[in-house]
């Protein structure tokens, strides 16, 4: 177990340096380097949305954190028990996946642009932004509520957890307060709440703080569709897909949670969090039933003869064209047929529903980068060779990023109060 | 962007709000966007463009697009029947064509009235100046390139050495010197003309008098570069 943790834990560590080496040649390619692919675009060259969008979309749109606001929200139990995974991925991916966007600009160091200062209000984009950072923040102030009373007890403990506790728990604040032996009755009150274990009001206001982030998070997922579907590229451009986007985020999310629940329930030697798999097993049936429905429907709609003829060229593109391997054998059957065919009839057995849960994401994965290329090769003069393999430098970035969120949520374990006896 | 500025932009984490307070719209860019002021127009006659290709080379000579770059502000495309041609090839497709028609079609920012650029760009580094041109605000693009996929002509492109998307300006700073854009100048047959849309200007009288339409004028972008002479086959 000891092997293995070192090898993960350097593996992790190594992938995430070459990320931001890859980020930097990106930026600044050597001299000798293989330049990125240039293919006609118009006026342009090269699709302007390429590997690291995908990413980022497949990144922030792991719906872990509407599942946990929703169990918390509807008193889901067996949720419960995953809700701190849930919240600490969420927080996890949409900061990995900001990182991600920030390095797919041209000018990284104006970043800060899109926050403040230069607001557009009529910019599908400048939303995205509000609300994932919005959500960021809902999802902070609640994993606090979450951890804060377990962070107090760990607090207590020696050595850098301890240090940790003290520090996230706010409990030196508390500590000071009490010190002082100031008069104020308003703070005495703050100090003995920050200093003790109060896990009834936590649970109250994490909840109350649960309804906003649920509502912030759907209206995230949904922007990022719209965002899509406002652009003129005729497989972007209908309004199912701002729900299509909730949707494959939410069994993206359940997927993801099946799997990081399998693996620390090993890791662990703990079998307390595996009490979730029934709930996420029907979140993710569900989710992909009507997932396969949309993707039914928006191909019928979009490429409909007679309605536009650039989105029938871009649906046949995606469903007999160049895409065609991706979209029907991992998209459709490994990332939806097959698992819901898995979870219906063998859907008990755990070694069946991880295997069901990583074929989802790699057709939810790969869902990703085909949806940012097939919408986009429409538009080109000609001569794109298809599918667009990732550049070596974008290929060491998603590596990087992917290996980052894993090594955080492994650092998060070590370092923060995850044991369910802990949970509210 | 030196090596050190984006190391330091790096560090500095710049997501966080409020990080980097701009003032949103410097003195010369308020000068160009409001006020009442003559709207402009381009006009292109179809049948007089022979694919020269110098209004390409005056263009990025003009507006410091660097020759070798495989982007433009404006470029032509060639038809035969209807098959749209890449024109960069080193054979010239039309020679060898036994096609029944063939046809050139000079493209460029349409300066929509209603431009989904300006309308996506997160950081409003895209506006409308008085005479209802279309304009990047260079020192505010972050480069994220929505303005890229959101334009129906595919008119916009990233510079290859300023790294902040890059479009036609209708040459804006030759207009303020009363001067004509430059593709317009070195048209050798007269192919583009351009100028304010007023009773009795050149490019009013070529509207109203001849058959013209717009590119793709069912996105409702309402352009400013109207076609005369133009096959509908191109809107593809």
């Amino acid at each position: 177990m000891r092997t293995i943790e070192t090898v993960f834990v350097s593996l992790t560590l190594a992938l995430t340096a070459l990320g931001f080496v890859g980020a930097y040649l990106m930026h600044f390619p050597p001299p000798l380097s293989v330049e990125l692919p240039v293919e006609p675009y118009e006026s342009a060259f090269g699709v302007p949305w390429r590997y690291l969008v995908a990413l980022y979309v497949f990144l922030v749109l792991l719906g872990t954190a509407a599942i946990a606001s929703a169990g918390e929200v509807l008193h889901i139990k067996e949720i419960e028990v995953i809700v701190k995974d849930a919240v600490v991925i969420a927080i996890l991916s949409i900061i990995v996946g900001l990182i991600t966007i920030a390095f797919d600009l041209e000018r990284i160091e104006r970043a800060g642009y899109a926050t403040l200062g230069h607001a557009n209000p009529t910019s599908v984009m400048y939303w995205m932004i509000m609300f994932y950072i919005l959500e960021l923040i809902f999802l902070i102030v609640e994993s606090w509520f979450y951890f804060r009373s377990d962070l107090v007890k760990q607090s207590e403990l020696k050595g850098v957890k301890g240090a940790v506790g003290k520090i996230l728990s706010l409990r030196f604040i508390g500590d000071y307060i009490q010190n002082r032996y100031f008069t104020s009755s308003a703070l005495n009150k703050l100090a003995k709440y920050l200093t003790t274990r109060d896990k009834s009001i936590d649970s109250e206001v994490a909840r109350s703080i649960g309804i906003v982030a649920l509502i912030t998070a759907v209206l995230a997922y949904s922007n990022l569709g719209a965002l899509f579907a406002a652009s003129y590229i005729p497989l972007w451009h209908d309004a199912i897909t701002p729900i299509y986007f909730v949707v494959t985020a939410i069994f993206g999310g359940a997927a993801i949670l099946v799997i990081a629940t399998i693996v620390t329930s090993w890791a662990t030697s703990s079998k307390e969090k595996l009490s979730a798999l029934p709930v996420l097993r029907k979140i993710l049936s569900v989710s992909l039933a009507i997932a396969l429905l949309f993707t039914a429907w928006r191909a019928v709609i979009v490429g409909y003869p007679g309605v536009n003829n650039f989105a029938a060229i871009s649906v046949a593109n995606l469903m007999f064209g160049s895409y065609a391997l991706n979209f029907w054998i991992v998209e459709v059957l490994l990332g939806m047929v097959i698992p819901i065919f898995l979870l219906l009839l063998r859907g008990n057995s755990i070694k069946v529903l991880l295997t069901s849960s990583v074929l989802v994401i790699a057709g939810v994965f790969t869902y990703r980068f085909d949806f940012i290329f097939a919408g986009q090769v429409v538009k080109n003069i000609s001569g794109l060779s298809l599918p667009t393999p990732p550049h070596p430098f974008e290929l060491m970035f998603i590596l990087g990023a992917l290996a980052l969120v894993t090594f955080a949520y492994y650092a998060v374990y070590k370092l923060l109060p995850m044991e369910v006896e802990h949970a509210s | 962007m030196h090596r050190r500025e984006f190391l330091k932009s790096v560090i500095t984490l710049p997501f966080i709000p409020g990080f980097r307070i701009v003032i949103p719209s410097g003195r010369s860019r308020e000068m160009v966007e409001t006020g009442p002021a003559k709207k402009y127009a381009m006009v292109i006659d179809v049948d007089k463009c022979i694919g020269c290709g110098k209004c390409v080379i005056a263009c990025k000579t003009e507006n410091h697009v660097p020759m070798e770059a495989p982007v433009s502000r404006t470029w032509i495309e060639g038809y035969l029947d209807d098959k749209k041609l890449v024109m960069n090839t080193d054979e010239n497709p039309f020679l060898k064509s036994k096609a029944s028609k063939g046809f050139f079609v000079p493209k460029l920012c349409n300066h929509c009235a209603n431009a989904p650029c300006v309308n996506v760009c997160p950081v409003y580094a895209r506006f409308h100046t008085k005479e209802g041109i279309v304009l990047v605000d260079k020192e505010t693009c972050i480069g994220c390139k929505y303005c890229i996929t959101a334009c129906p002509y595919g008119a916009t492109f990233v510079h290859p050495e300023e790294k902040v998307t890059d479009k036609c300006t209708f040459c804006y700073h030759r207009l303020r010197k009363g001067l004509l854009p430059a593709c317009v100048v070195v048209c050798p047959t007269g192919a583009r003309k351009f100028g304010p849309l007023e009773e009795g200007s050149e490019v009013y009288d070529l509207i109203k008098k001849n058959r013209t339409t717009v590119l793709k004028p069912e996105a409702g972008t309402y352009p400013r570069v109207f076609y005369i002479n133009l096959d509908t086959v191109v809107e593809l």
